[in-house]
């Protein structure tokens, strides 16, 4: 019997997320997306492990994709909220420069503009991390089908259920 | 179907792979906002893009470093393998021996020794090669299941 995926894949997913949306941390995921690819691996450990089956490589490229997936959703808010603040830094700054040398740029208008743009391009860049995020995952999840085999053994686990129903019928 | 399918997918990777190349071209023609979508926008987000680890075409450096071109050279070229011929070939063995030299040359780099982009492009080649197996073996067999 196969574990719960989605749960799998939540877990691996949350890893994913947590890890590439806080700063400095998400640097790793230059290194050829380290966090997503690792998060596919949990994401595809957790089902192998929930699971009574030895899963093939299918099923660890699903649950690590649903695992990417998730991760880039995941992660937006964190990035999201992290960029509005460095933002903010950098138009106290531009403003403080304003003020101290003087200059022809409108701060505000250079605020909209910024606002705007940004809202754009994060966009974007969430549709892009999730099609990026959803391969590296799966990627992740198919390796953990060639690492990890299942804790217990189909035939462990059917002889448990034998001798428990041999036991119940006893009773 | 299936073949359909991977074929888009491998077009994909070789799309994607055109775009590293194309960036540096396209900066160097003058076309300042699609060169930066692709630097900024799309590239930025898989790769730290350091200009003494990244081979120059035009005068401009690749959207991705040598480590990173060679991974996704060889995993647009497994890609393809597959689409050609398809098989079970990824096993424990071939797995570590694909992911050894990207270990052990950053272990090198960590204990101090100097590679270079060549010796970054060779170990990103093999890993490459493993991402793309992975990748194609998982994808055709969930693609097979669903169009059985």
């Amino acid at each position: 019997m196969k574990g719960d995926i989605f749960k799998a894949a939540l877990i691996g997913g949350l890893f994913t997320g947590v890890l590439s949306g806080l700063p400095g941390i998400n640097f790793l995921n230059c290194l050829c997306c380290m966090w997503v690819i690792l998060g596919g691996v949990l994401a595809g450990y957790l089902y192998q492990r929930d699971s009574t089956v030895k899963l093939e490589i299918g099923d660890g490229f699903a649950v690590g994709g649903l695992s990417g997936a998730a991760g880039a959703v995941i992660a937006a808010p964190l990035t999201i909220a992290f960029s509005a603040l460095t933002k903010a830094w950098l138009l106290n700054f531009l403003s403080y420069i304003m003020e101290q040398y003087g200059g022809g740029v409108d701060i505000s208008q250079l605020e909209a503009q910024m606002r705007m743009t940004s809202m754009s391009m994060t966009m974007i860049r969430i549709i892009i991390d999730i099609v990026i995020f959803a391969v590296f995952g799966a990627i992740g999840g198919a390796i953990a089908t060639l690492i990890f085999k299942p804790q217990k053994p189909s035939s462990e686990v059917s002889l448990e259920a034998k001798t428990g129903s041999d036991s119940q019928s006893g009773l | 179907m299936v073949r359909l399918i991977f074929a888009l997918v491998v077009a994909g990777a070789f799309l994607w792979f055109a775009g590293i190349i194309a960036a540096p071209l396209l900066k160097a023609g003058g076309h300042q906002a699609i060169s930066s979508f692709l630097y900024d926008l799309v590239y930025s987000n898989v790769c730290h893009q350091q200009p003494d680890r990244s081979f120059f075409i035009a005068g401009e450096k690749l959207a991705v470093c040598s480590r990173c071109t060679g991974i996704y050279l060889n995993f647009a070229v497994t890609l393809l393998l597959y689409l050609l011929k398809p098989a079970r070939r990824l096993n424990p063995s071939t797995f570590f021996l694909l992911l050894s030299p990207i270990v052990l040359e950053k272990g090198l780099e960590l204990a101090g020794f100097s590679t270079n982009n060549l010796s970054r492009f060779i170990s990103g080649l093999c890993f490459g090669i493993m991402l793309g197996m992975a990748f194609s073996e998982g994808l055709l067999q969930l693609l097979q299941r669903r169009f059985r």
